[in-house]
């Protein structure tokens, strides 16, 4: 075994997609370079895409029992961080609140800001960091050492697509759990702040839940359900790139993947945040 | 027509000749050996006859088709027909070994659950795995990962097995039974079998013909006896030393920062 492991090849070249996807692994190969891991990470999110909605037609349909069972992981498992993550916001959002309460109309504040804050800001950026940390964490690592035990290689070898076989029922699974952990969130997080200030300044919590519930718009919960599926996308695209490319160490790339997937997440919604100011 | 077809394999990475015009050929259930010392090339050679790194157009052949000229889909067809042993077994290491010679069948063939319960049952039977067959591999001996491996290659039924390193790391005992499984597996499946392998001794008991590679060159080909009498001295040090390899991938990372070398 020569010292510098030549590059993995997820597919042999010949047809477009297939040379493709030798390209990419050829890229993967030298992930310093930030474009070329830009380019490798397009080229994999592509290939997930393709087999999350188009692999039915090669008779190669993502195992749907795998990505409930993802789901499950993703999503219930998920759920009482979420749910901590919500009580927390909400509780910070409700001590701020409580300092303004006696100045101005609160009910108007929070019917202008609050839900807009929440539904399009805060709560796809918790979900979308919390499932970088949790899940897109544990595909890096699994990748990681099916790479290192030649798993990858093996299942390559048999004619069987690692990405589809692996990675596309994941990918699935996050498509759904993250929207669906942004508005449990989100629900904490108002449930939090009503009971706070039912608690503290006899507020009523219904008119108030209705109020803010009722005040957010559509456009709100359009960009809260794109923030989702975006950030959804870079977790499952980054965790893949770096989980294929892992060489050496696990460790390191989980790492290295947890990073990328929080920055570029961040500066994604900063840049959806920019484009559609709502 | 031969099975396996080597004709001027050339291979560099970085601008350094890994292999170098490697020829040779494989007929039909010959238990074919490529021996090498330690970094030879075995693994590039391996990598190569499996399409893991796309091969050169017109270098090498399997049944006939050139690797290199192959369509994805016509590629994938031809991989149905090739069972695979990578170094250490490359095993599942999530799956038990039942569920690792279930999944090449249940991904692959449009059998139906139960009837595919059944051939894995008889495959685990036949390689004589039944009682390990709901262990992880970690549970595993050396060897018996190696049998589950052969296993699981052979669960298509192909017509060739082609096999890295499977003789590394394994006492006596364990070499003289994996010797015994390739001539049981290669005269129950009608197989052609290809071994790469550092061990000279196995390949002389073990092989049809053998052939020689030496830092990415072949120095001779032939059957054991042949290249016992031949006079190279390098080809008898190879064939009569026992040379083992390196460690596979281990906590590089973990150690990197002490300046072990990676």
């Amino acid at each position: 075994m020569p010292a510098a492991r030549p590059p993995e090849a997820l597919s042999a070249p010949g047809r477009p997609a297939a040379r493709l996807a030798a390209a990419s692994t050829r890229l993967l190969a030298r992930l310093g370079s930030p474009i070329l891991a830009i380019a490798a990470a397009l080229v994999i999110g592509g290939q997930i895409l393709f087999w999350v909605f188009l692999g039915w037609t090669r008779k190669q349909p993502v195992r749907l029992r795998l990505a409930a069972r993802h789901v499950v992981e993703t999503g219930l498992a998920g759920l009482p961080l979420a749910g901590l993550f919500g009580l927390a916001i909400g509780l910070v959002l409700a001590l701020q609140i409580e300092t303004v309460l006696d100045f101005a109309d609160v009910l108007a504040l929070l019917q202008q800001g609050l839900g807009t804050l929440l539904v399009r800001e805060v709560a796809p950026l918790m979900v979308g960091i919390l499932v970088a940390a949790r899940s897109g964490t544990s595909l890096t690592a699994d990748l990681g050492a099916m790479q290192l035990n030649r798993e990858i290689d093996a299942l390559v070898g048999m004619g069987i697509n690692p990405v589809r076989l692996l990675v596309a029922p994941v990918a699935l699974a996050l498509l759904v759990a993250v929207p669906v952990l942004t508005v449990l969130l989100t629900g904490f997080s108002l449930v939090t702040i009503a009971v706070y200030l039912d608690l503290t300044r006899a507020v009523p919590p219904e008119p108030l839940l209705i109020a803010v519930l009722g005040a957010i718009p559509p456009g709100d919960l359009v960009m809260a359900f794109g923030k989702s599926i975006v950030f959804a996308a870079i977790i499952f695209t980054v965790a893949t790139t770096v989980g294929l490319a892992v060489r050496r160490s696990i460790g390191a790339g989980v790492t290295r993947a947890v990073v990328i997937a929080i920055t570029t997440i961040l500066l994604a919604n900063a840049v959806l945040t920019l484009l559609f100011p709502g | 027509m031969p099975v396996v077809s080597v004709d001027g394999l050339d291979v560099a990475y970085n601008d350094t000749a890994v292999l170098q015009d490697v020829r040779f050929a494989v007929g039909s259930r010959e238990i074919f050996v490529v021996l090498a010392p330690g970094a030879a090339g075995k693994s590039v050679l391996f990598r190569h006859l499996l399409a893991l790194e796309p091969p050169p157009p017109g270098a090498i052949r399997l049944f006939g088709q050139d690797l290199g000229a192959l369509s994805g889909r016509r590629l994938t067809e031809l991989r149905r027909r090739i069972g695979a042993v990578h170094q250490q077994g490359g095993l599942f290491s999530a799956l038990t070994v039942r569920e690792n010679v279930r999944l090449p069948m249940a991904e692959l063939t449009d059998l139906p659950p139960s009837t595919t319960d059944v051939m894995v049952d008889l495959k685990l039977m036949r390689l004589g795995l039944h009682a390990a067959a709901d262990r992880l591999p970690a549970e595993l001996s050396a060897a018996q990962v190696q049998r589950a491996a052969v296993a699981r290659a052979l669960a298509l039924d192909p017509d060739l097995l082609i096999c890295d390193d499977i003789v590394s790391g394994l006492d006596r005992q364990a070499l003289d039974e994996i010797k015994q499984l390739v001539r049981e597996v290669r005269d129950a499946f009608n197989l052609t079998v290809v071994l790469m392998m550092p061990h000279g001794e196995v390949a002389m008991a073990l092989a049809d013909r053998i052939a020689v590679l030496d830092a990415g060159r072949l120095i001779g080909c032939g059957a054991p006896d042949e290249l016992a009498a031949s006079g190279e001295p390098r080809i008898r040090q190879i064939l009569l030393g026992e040379q083992g390899e390196a460690a596979g991938p281990g906590l590089a990372g973990l150690f990197a920062p002490l300046g072990a070398p990676g």
